[in-house]
């Protein structure tokens, strides 16, 4: 069935539609989830202050640090969309729920995905009202050059983040029920609260091939708060270009095989 | 013969998660997998400081590295998210009324599924930190530090649980809470020193975690374990780990109470 994407663009913008008027009727829910984030950035911003008042970060200090819990917030909270609908993927797989998305004219799981969208309104929120806070207190490097790269970086971030979440949940195709996703993707989130430049290379390269922190977060946060030349941004650029194709050609063949496997017999 | 009676209904509940659990040993494995990881972090983001300086505000790096890993160890074993987003679905879908209707406390049998799940996790939790202690000390604990650590852990367990339920049944009114739990969860991986040592605080902030109790339960058997702190500050922890064991009890009463005139049951 060939994919139209309007209604694909229709059926995600009309999810959003519902989760902002969601987030409207239980403003409280909403009060408390950002709450809940803004504790998360304390604890955060004191774990840094003791670190730093005890050892040195090479290229880290409290201005820049900040910046990268601008972004990882924005950031992380829109990857919490991919975990809760990956998640539910996961369940539809071997539930046999999935047939009732495999019968609409749009890509299965786009609806499920976005359905999450909720998870990540107030991260966003909170992301942006600290990168106003640090260009208000300490001045950040920016211009339409820098802004448009850090916007693609976070776009190929989310895209290799993606491909590697439908990856992993895919594999429930074969494996049926299990945890496996949740122990992988939650082990690897324990390297959002670092800038990734202080691990070894061999780290970082694993990272960018699953979620990777370098385009969503640190470099961002490296090109505003002007630690790194403009051509280090644009050179990231490509290779998580490449890196999202590759990703993306994977992801593709392992759910087009799993389809073929489904059997929808719960 | 009631109390027994009423005893062996939570006992029967500890017992079929045990058995739900070994089920899926692999799972409760893989809930471990971040400890190496934050190992590798931690060591890769400390050690040059030590390297520099030797001691950093009394502690070695072996002692510290093992104190912070024991606290993420400990957190691990002890706090009980799980039991809480259950907690959240049988309000939020309705399926509570089936406890309801039955002759239990709904917040016992919680309770008696959250203990069989930290003693779940210990048989992967104390080998894991026997080995953290023998490979990164090249000893391991007293057995007398060991056993009073061991019942901070518990009591600690049982607070945590108890804060874990009043905020998941904060699911009466406003829906989904697991904003309110991941609250607890980060105060308890600042506060249980599984971030830095609380003693790194500053004053205000270290003033103001002696009145929480994620010191108590995670800190304090922590230093218990490398020798760092004695009985004087076990029977002090325990004191006021007891304390907000008795005020969470009393609290959760009023309102879950409160919660179930407003609950509908229609999921």
């Amino acid at each position: 069935m060939p994919i139209n994407l309007l209604k694909q663009w229709r059926v995600i913008a009309q999810s959003f539609r519902i989760q902002w008027l969601q987030i409207a009727e239980y403003k409280e829910n909403f009060v408390f989830d950002v709450s809940s984030r803004v504790i998360g950035f304390l604890v955060f911003w004191f774990m840094w202050q003791s670190i730093l008042g005890n050892t040195d970060i090479p290229g880290w200090d409290l201005p820049g640090l900040l910046v990268l819990a601008g972004f990882q917030n924005i950031t992380m909270s829109m990857m919490l969309i991919f975990i809760y609908g990956v998640t539910k993927i996961r369940h539809m797989i071997t539930s046999g729920e999935l047939d009732n998305y495999l019968a609409r004219p749009v890509v299965p799981w786009v609806p499920v995905v976005v359905q999450n969208g909720y998870f990540a309104f107030s991260g966003v929120l909170l992301g942006l009202a600290l990168l106003v806070l640090a260009w208000s207190s300490f001045g950040l490097q920016i211009n339409p050059f820098i802004a448009l790269t850090i916007l693609l970086l976070i776009i190929v971030g989310m895209g290799i983040a993606f491909c590697f979440a439908l990856i992993v949940a895919s594999l429930s195709f074969w494996l049926g029920k299990n945890d496996l996703f949740d122990d992988i993707f939650w082990g690897i989130y324990e390297f959002d609260q670092y800038p990734t430049t202080i691990f070894p290379g061999a780290i970082q390269l694993i990272l960018a091939f699953t979620i990777p922190f370098m385009l969503l977060e640190t470099l961002p946060a490296i090109l505003l708060i002007g630690r790194a030349p403009e051509i280090v941004g644009v050179q990231w650029l490509g290779a998580g270009v490449l890196v999202l194709i590759v990703d993306a050609w994977i992801a593709n063949q392992i759910w087009k095989r799993g389809v073929k496997k489904y059997e929808a017999f719960g | 013969m009631k109390h027994s009676a009423s005893l062996a209904k939570y006992l029967q509940a500890f017992r079929l998660t045990l058995l739900e659990g070994t089920a899926f040993r692999l799972s409760f494995l893989l809930s471990f997998l971040h400890v190496p990881l934050l190992l590798f972090i931690y060591w890769t983001i400390w050690s040059p400081g030590f390297a520099a300086r030797g001691e950093i505000q009394g502690y070695a790096f072996p002692i510290f590295i093992t104190g912070l890993m024991t606290s993420v160890v400990l957190r691990n074993l002890t706090f009980t998210t799980g039991q809480g987003e259950k907690v959240e679905e049988h309000i939020q879908h309705g399926s509570l009324l089936v406890y309801l209707t039955r002759p239990i406390s709904f917040f016992f049998h919680q309770m008696a599924e959250a203990l069989a799940r930290i003693v779940l996790k210990a048989a992967v939790g104390v080998p894991a930190l026997l080995l953290l202690h023998i490979a990164l000390l090249g000893k391991l604990p007293t057995l007398e530090n060991s056993i009073l650590a061991a019942i901070l852990v518990v009591v600690g367990g049982v607070v945590f649980y108890e804060l874990t339920f009043i905020m998941s049944i904060a699911s009466f009114w406003i829906g989904e809470s697991w904003g309110l739990r991941n609250l607890i969860g980060n105060l308890g991986w600042l506060f249980g020193g599984a971030i830095v040592p609380v003693t790194f605080f500053p004053e205000s902030l270290r003033l103001f975690s002696a009145w929480l109790p994620f010191e108590y339960g995670l800190y304090t058997p922590s230093e218990l374990l490398l020798g760092r702190a004695g009985f004087q500050e076990f029977v002090f922890a325990l004191g006021v780990l007891g304390v907000w064991a008795i005020i969470l009890f009393v609290c959760q009463k009023p309102i879950w109470e409160a919660g179930l005139r407003k609950h509908d049951g229609k999921g």
